[in-house]
């Protein structure tokens, strides 16, 4: 980008922009001390410019130089707006936050294609082929459906990587209460061993799971796109909703509860798609035992269900 | 030309219709037609403009031309909860 070259038109009104916004900051800056300040109602420049075309088909100005004739003169205005005026003419926020056409691996001429048909980013991509469909986005950007229906796969939202850490590390957190005097439980794997036997319950409710060495674990999970126009993930588990203690694009963190009433850990994205997580499975969390539990050396002593009913 | 920013050019515009403190006057509105010596250039990546009134009346082959520039300022209360001139109130 050089003056010689010319600058895209987008480019010139976003440094007149940031020139008003930056004359309306000092003239606001005088309000700390003045009863009356002043600001700029209207700007409107009569740009005397040279109109090219590059070679990718971009229009681009360059101000006429000295001694140069036969340039075209270009009216630009500005005025002031409030911010209803804003939210009615300019794109939602939360739709800015869908991936880029570059970022789903849209090359230059895709992207110039699509960007003429008003698409920008994925979102603005599915709302169209929504409603058109995918043959009528195909027509009117002259890019394959499969192409686009690639193109889409990638912008979709995933996880790929879990990862648990301790509470602590990401912020201190209150240390748990000691548990009761005389009622140290011990940890036992709800993964089922093919070789034991199966023990006789009498209890059907879930059993609590907990994570293995100590109690508030941090559950980070890592992707892409994982901020939708409607918010991050919602994340489950079984009944209980857990809120999000951190998000962003490309990764969400959930603190897990000290006893857990599921083992299985449901991340609904931004899409729709509903991920289940088995935290035992994936993640091998322990369970904790129920007084009685058989691998409780003190505990069992009482158990009925041991062969001696408990007492040898 | 001399380069100076167009929001510095800008600012200097406004603050010259400002009566001084004590004079008891007060400018509700102006309006301004100026001609601006436009230049754009890349600064740090950034495309940067600058503006400033013609240095010279005279007409020469070196000098950028002049391009006609229109800016209307208003007066805005600065006590909160009162409505500007653009119909906006501060918050307190």
């Amino acid at each position: 980008m050089s003056e010689r070259e010319g600058f895209l038109v987008e480019e010139f009104l976003d440094a007149i922009t940031s020139q008003l916004d930056r004359t309306q900051d000092a003239l606001a800056l005088k309000a700390v001390n003045r009863p009356l300040t002043y600001a700029v109602k209207e700007f409107a420049i009569d740009l005397k410019v040279f109109i090219q075309l590059d070679q990718r088909g971009n229009v681009r100005v360059r101000p006429s130089g000295p001694n140069e004739e036969g340039a075209s003169v270009m009216q630009i205005g500005f005025t002031t707006v409030t911010r209803p005026m804003i939210q009615e003419n300019t794109v939602a926020l939360e739709t800015s936050r869908s991936p880029s056409l570059a970022e789903i691996g849209l090359d230059d001429q895709e992207r110039q294609s699509l960007e003429r048909v008003g698409v920008r980013n994925v979102a603005e991509l599915e709302r169209l082929q929504s409603s058109t469909g995918s043959g009528g986005v195909s027509r009117f950007s002259g890019i394959s459906v499969d192409r686009l229906r690639s193109a889409l796969r990638q912008g979709r939202p995933i996880i790929d990587q879990i990862e648990m850490k301790p509470r602590s590390e990401a912020a201190p957190n209150p240390s748990p209460p000691p548990p009761p005097a005389g009622k140290i439980k011990p940890r036992v794997r709800l993964a089922i061993d093919p070789k034991r036997q199966p023990t006789p319950r009498t209890r059907l409710e879930p059993r609590p799971v907990s994570p293995p060495e100590e109690p508030n674990r941090r559950l980070h999970l890592r992707g892409r796109n994982l901020l939708g126009q409607q918010g991050p993930p919602k994340v489950t588990l079984g009944d209980q909703s857990l809120p999000l203690v951190d998000f962003d694009d490309d990764h969400i963190a959930v603190d897990l509860p000290d006893q857990m009433s599921s083992r299985t850990l449901s991340v609904a994205l931004p899409d729709g798609e509903i991920v289940n997580l088995d935290l035992v499975r994936d993640l091998g969390l322990m369970a904790s035992p129920e007084p009685g539990d058989d691998e409780s050396p003190t505990n069992g002593a009482n158990d009925p269900w041991q062969p001696d009913g408990g007492q040898r | 030309m001399p380069l100076r920013e167009l929001n510095t050019t800008l600012t200097a515009l406004v603050e010259a219709v400002i009566p001084p403190l004590g004079s008891g006057l007060q400018t509700t509105e102006a309006e301004m037609k100026i001609p601006l010596e436009v230049q754009g250039l890349v600064v740090e990546g950034q495309l940067v403009l600058f503006a400033a009134p013609p240095s010279s009346r005279w007409v020469s082959g070196f000098q950028h031309q002049t391009n006609q520039g229109r800016l209307q300022v208003v007066s805005t209360p600065t006590i909160p909860g009162q409505p500007n001139a653009l119909g906006e109130s501060r918050e307190g």
